[in-house]
């Protein structure tokens, strides 16, 4: 048995706090797990290389990049991003000379991009290594997002696997896998903002911090920043403002022990400096482009359009239905089947987290534009409801089979729901494209 | 990272004299155009605050790493050598600061700010263009340096400094980044 004495040498000297309980090094079978995420995760990336994202197999077009490449012409935005920060005044390609609102709002992934190309010296190869990187913070992450809201451990641990095994077979990552795109930025970023919120420890229960005032303020001021950071990939800040006031002021707020004028306080703090961020990104991005913007995809305009609309009830009835259905296309069935059995099996703190942000991404793509891939924002509270879902059926199966092997009885419905994903997902390594077609009809 | 310099007195702040800098080096950089104002066209005006807002920032970053050089200097003349270069206190005010807690958030601020002044030579050219980069650059560092507080022990946040240094010195140099294919294809 490898006993791993090196990296507990150095966990113990790097973070001595930490070595008695969270230390990852320790845990050789939690860093195997994960090196095996990346591994599938990279082995699920490389057979697609040559044959461009699910848009180009579908015929929604593309463009050959100098290097051969084929990728859909959209990547022209995440150049121009790029383009503005490096200060090469070809940013002015791309909209007519004008900057769009889109690509300084979701400003970030271009600059990411740019910089991994000090290593890989090509756009697209740093879009495909950013890919990685995303999809393996995403497992990483939705691991770590259902430790922290399921508190027994004994429960949270194997939920937060089976998740995480989810997000390694995830067709939002897979869609955009060969492209040039914000969305796999947005995708982490979604739950990564997640995670901050429920482990900023300003909220949360029997927290030293809600005692310290200085503590808080940097606590505050920390989850301000990501959540303004992960609003600068896919305009994710509001959703995660909502989830915010709605759950940990509204509906989760008397578990913090804070009195609400508190909660509304802090609160209100992470609003107003997210807003002055926006401000003050606004005002110099404004000054640098001088003022030569083209408003494009921008969610206030959307949601106008979306309110004018209102008075036609036909419209209304008819376009009701639309994110539900986009929310099916951009799941696969057995994420869908097990959601709402997944609700009973979580405790129920965590069912109302998972309904709040499902709403609130249903309400958002309602409003703005309702797509799969924008309906795929809800994967987090999705897979963690199919996760308590494959987890309490694997636990009936225990005792409902004593005779079985117990962890092999507890473990296998988990695998099959893993697996059923996977082979939905690697559909187009057959040559079947259906999932991609579903995701990007022509 | 560094108390204020005391000049005559006064403390010095990089932030109002960076104003003062930028403001009067847009004045005269602007000089030229004045005659366009007066025909009614606003552009201009837009041209000068972006100016200004380059030359604002390269001064407070110019002055910033003078009062942390002079600072330096001056703490290591007087109380003898130190660990921390950057932050010019002796090992033990710096163990026992260490103790007392996190490092204060100017002092996150300035360490951000002095980093991403790093990328200034990509942008001598053009200042301006590079205070779109500087302004998320501050917000990300700041928000790692908060976000990884909570996680590395107090003397071994230090490496998240240079580790960032590191990371941004081959993108602020510019000469090493590939350029994007033309988007006229696209």
């Amino acid at each position: 048995m490898v006993r791993w004495p090196l990296a507990r040498r150095w966990c113990a000297r790097a973070a001595p706090h930490l070595t008695s309980s969270v230390c990852l090094w320790q845990r050789r079978w939690l860093l195997l797990l994960w090196l095996l995420a990346g591994l599938v995760i990279a082995l699920q990336i490389a057979p697609r290389l040559g044959h461009g994202s699910w848009q180009n197999r579908t015929g929604l077009g593309g463009t050959v990049l100098p290097n051969g490449v084929r990728v859909h012409w959209e990547w022209i935005d995440v150049a121009q991003s790029a383009l503005l920060a490096e200060g090469d005044k070809r940013w002015r390609i791309r909209g007519g000379g004008l900057l769009l609102t889109q690509n300084a709002s979701r400003f970030l992934p271009g600059p990411a991009v740019s910089w991994l190309m000090l290593l890989t010296r090509d756009p697209w190869r740093a879009a495909v290594v950013a890919t990685w990187i995303c999809w393996f913070v995403a497992v990483g992450a939705m691991y770590a997002l259902c430790q922290a809201l399921i508190a027994d451990p004994q429960r949270g641990r194997p939920i937060g696997i089976i998740a995480a095994g989810l997000v390694v077979f995830s067709p939002g990552f897979t869609a955009f896998a060969n492209h040039i795109d914000t969305q796999s930025f947005g995708y982490a970023a979604a739950v990564v903002g997640l995670l901050a919120m429920q482990r900023s420890a300003v909220f949360s229960p029997d927290s030293p911090h809600t005692a310290a005032p200085s503590q808080a303020f940097r606590h505050l001021l920390a989850l301000t920043l990501v959540l303004f950071i992960a609003d600068a990939t896919k305009n994710l800040g509001p959703p995660l403002l909502a989830l915010l006031w709605l759950f940990y002021v509204g509906l989760d707020g008397g578990a913090s022990g804070l009195p609400l004028i508190s909660r509304v306080r802090r609160a209100a703090f992470v609003t107003v400096g997210f807003v002055c961020l926006q401000v003050s990104w606004w005002l110099v991005v404004q000054a640098v482009a001088l003022g030569q913007f083209h408003s494009h995809n921008e969610p206030s305009k959307l949601i106008a359009d979306f309110i004018s609309r209102l008075g036609d009830w036909q419209w209304l009835t008819s376009y009701a239905q639309t994110p539900i259905e986009d929310i099916s296309v951009a799941h696969a069935t057995v994420v869908i089947v097990l959601f709402a059995p997944g609700l009973i099996f979580l405790p129920r703190r965590v069912a109302l987290w998972v309904l709040t942000w499902f709403v609130i991404i249903v309400l958002g793509i309602a409003v703005t534009r309702s797509v799969p891939r924008a309906a795929y924002f809800t994967y987090p509270s999705m897979y963690l409801a199919t996760a308590a879902a494959a987890e309490g059926l694997g636990r009936l199966a225990v005792a409902r089979w004593k005779q079985w092997q117990p962890r092999l009885a507890r473990w296998l419905i988990p695998v099959a729901v893993v697996g059923i994903k996977a082979w939905v997902v690697l559909g187009d390594l057959r040559g079947d494209l259906t999932e991609a077609q579903r995701w990007f009809p022509l | 990272m560094v108390s204020p310099v005391t000049l005559s007195g006064h403390s010095f702040r990089p932030w109002a004299s960076a104003l003062v800098i930028g403001v009067l080096a847009t004045m005269v950089e602007t000089q030229p155009d004045v005659f366009l104002w007066e025909q009614g066209d606003s552009t201009p005006v837009l041209t000068c605050v972006r100016r200004a807002l380059g030359w604002m920032w390269a001064a407070y970053v110019a002055l910033l790493v003078g009062r942390t050089a002079v600072t330096f200097i001056h703490r290591r003349a007087r109380l003898g050598a130190c660990a921390d270069p950057v932050s010019a206190v002796p090992v033990a005010v710096q163990q026992s600061k260490i103790a007392q807690g996190p490092l204060p958030l100017s002092q996150v601020a300035d360490r951000a700010i002095l980093i991403t002044g790093l990328t200034l030579p990509r942008f001598l050219h053009d200042l301006p263009s590079g205070t779109v980069m500087a302004f998320w650059l501050v917000v990300l560092l700041t928000c790692g340096h908060l976000t990884l507080e909570g996680v590395l022990p107090p003397h071994r946040q230090r490496w998240y400094w240079w580790g960032a240094a590191l990371a941004v010195v081959p993108w602020g140099i510019g000469i090493l980044s590939p350029a994007w294919p033309p988007s006229s294809f696209a």
